[in-house]
């Protein structure tokens, strides 16, 4: 049995199959994901039931895992999923695995992966891949959907390709939260909050092609007034977002889907998550090499 | 010669010939504007060569004009036009274009973002007529959504969901947005219709917090439009 990955949509996303990811896999195997990864930005595994175990020795195939910010931020006991910061919590449940009430503020603070998004962006060194496997999965919504920001550069015209080829936007968890009303981080938080930069757009490592690094922890342009810059961006984000550049993945139990932070944007869709459950588990890859020089005050950090 | 109006989008917008709106308009010629307003909710009328005083008798004819100086950031003795008129422009009042930083310049960006006219104040608009006077070679666009069409697009269930729904609207809300929050202390209290249009509110049948998404009480046609001013170079 060998890897093969059928393209299913028209710019980006190959569905994988010949894999059997509960297993050890060998290097041949790696490298075939990892080369559909570069021509395909997601790729989707079907009938995968992986435990935590089996997705963390998955997931390290691709590089160290990162620890989920919301996992830093949680206290001890309010984290399901125990100590291991690696694997993200990506539920509507508390720790005693009951349905999270209305005003939560955890649920509150999740509500931002309804925006459109690049994962850890707002960190110095943003995610490389990440890996949702889904548990459960409600009746209705709820699905995770994908935009090419390489098909997205491509797409602009001249002019506007030269304007974003230097420019510097400013990355935080603030800015994405501040767009649906959120402030409320907690004691001991504010070293996360602060804004990193990165380019607008950057190279693939591997392809060398284009790409918009575009997400909604954006809130400024280095160098720009701070609305202009903001009209701007969601200009980009609305090119970058239409339809034809768009992969809406419907879940089904034992999905692995895998992404890479660097050439998609991805946002999760609503769904009747006081009522029904879903319960998916994330880990990501830590991004290689910056897209901007440190300041020597992140430096010295 | 007669009012003639063609549909120039599946959905909505017609385009109008047949009419010179610089002149006083009979009473069929205002109902079959009327009429296409409520079919189409975009009208556009090509090669209008209309002065400031034609613009507002056209005006009149559709009801009492609303009062714009709701612009809760220009002082009296920076206003370009009489205050009859939303001054849609790039220039102070010395008809200089507003330089990259000017606060005027940052707040009208928020005209990039989908809206509804006043859907901040407690009766917001219903008309809107937007004269060009001089446009941009590249760039500028209006671009308008039919939100009667979304509405209808809306699967049952959402649908209910939004029914009875209640929005609060308010202009901090879409500056905020893009991150102009700084209003002094006596643009504030200019703003008290804003503050006054927190408590207001206005029945919605939007349910994604999008506060420019709104059929309005008085009109059947729910528009919602977006201008995109040129950059200033």
């Amino acid at each position: 049995m060998s890897i093969s990955i059928r393209q299913v949509h028209p710019v980006f996303v190959g569905e994988v199959s010949g894999v059997d990811l509960t297993r050890p896999l060998p290097t041949d195997d790696v490298v075939a994901i990892e080369a559909g990864m570069d021509r395909h930005a997601v790729l989707v595994f079907r009938d995968q039931p992986l435990t935590d175990e089996q997705q963390l020795v998955f997931s390290r195939n691709f590089g160290e895992l990162e620890v989920t910010l919301a996992g830093q931020m949680a206290k001890p006991e309010d984290r399901r999923l125990g100590d291991r910061l690696e694997l993200g919590d990506i539920s509507n449940l508390t720790a005693r695995n009951e349905l999270r009430a209305r005003d939560d503020r955890s649920r509150m603070y999740a509500l931002a992966n309804r925006l459109w998004h690049s994962d850890a962006s707002f960190r110095a060194i943003g995610a490389g891949y990440t890996l949702l496997h889904g548990r459960i999965v409600p009746s209705k919504g709820a699905n995770t959907e994908f935009a090419d920001m390489r098909a997205a550069y491509d797409a602009l015209d001249d002019a506007t390709k030269a304007e974003v080829e230097d420019l510097i936007a400013e990355h935080s968890i603030v800015y994405s939260r501040e767009q649906i009303g959120f402030s409320d981080y907690g004691e001991g938080n504010a070293d996360k909050l602060r804004p990193v930069r990165h380019r607008l757009v950057i190279t693939h490592p591997v392809t060398g092609r284009k790409s918009l690094y575009l997400s909604s922890h954006i809130g400024g342009i280095v160098g720009w007034p701070m609305p202009e810059a903001r009209a701007f961006i969601r200009d980009l984000m609305e090119h970058a977002t239409q339809r034809q550049f768009v992969y809406a993945h419907q879940w089904q139990v034992g999905d692995l889907v895998m992404w890479d932070n660097r050439t998609v944007m991805h946002r999760a869709r609503r769904f009747d998550d006081l009522k029904e459950v879903r319960d998916l588990r994330r880990t990501s890859i830590k991004g290689t090499g910056l897209t901007v020089e440190l300041t020597p005050a992140q430096a010295a950090e | 010669m007669t009012i003639g109006i063609r549909q120039i989008r599946p959905a909505f917008a017609g385009e109008v010939s047949g009419v010179d709106i610089t002149r006083p308009l009979g009473r069929d010629e205002v109902a079959a504007v009327e009429a296409g307003m409520d079919r189409y909710a975009v009208l556009v009328f090509r090669e209008q060569r209309l002065t400031d005083e034609t613009q507002l008798a056209f005006t009149l004819n559709f009801g009492d004009l609303e009062h714009t100086r709701g612009n809760a950031i220009t002082k009296p003795e920076e206003m370009r036009l009489d205050p009859a008129f939303a001054d849609v422009s790039n220039l102070d009042r010395n008809h200089r274009p507003l330089a990259r930083d000017s606060r005027r310049r940052l707040y009208a960006l928020g005209n990039r973002l989908w809206h509804s006219d006043s859907s901040f104040r407690a009766v917001p608009a219903t008309y809107s007529l937007l004269s060009g006077r001089i446009v941009v070679d590249k760039g500028g666009e209006t671009e308008f959504a039919d939100l009667r069409a979304a509405y209808d697009a809306l699967d049952a269930a959402t649908k209910a969901e939004v029914e009875d729904l209640v929005c609060e609207h308010s202009l901090m809300y879409s500056r905020g947005q893009l991150g102009f929050t700084e209003f002094a202390d006596d643009e504030r209290e200019g703003c008290g219709r804003c503050a006054s249009a927190w408590s207001a509110r206005i029945r919605s049948p939007d349910g994604n917090r999008c506060s420019s998404l709104h059929i309005s009480a008085q009109s059947s046609a729910g528009r919602c439009r977006r201008h995109a001013p040129s950059s200033v170079t």
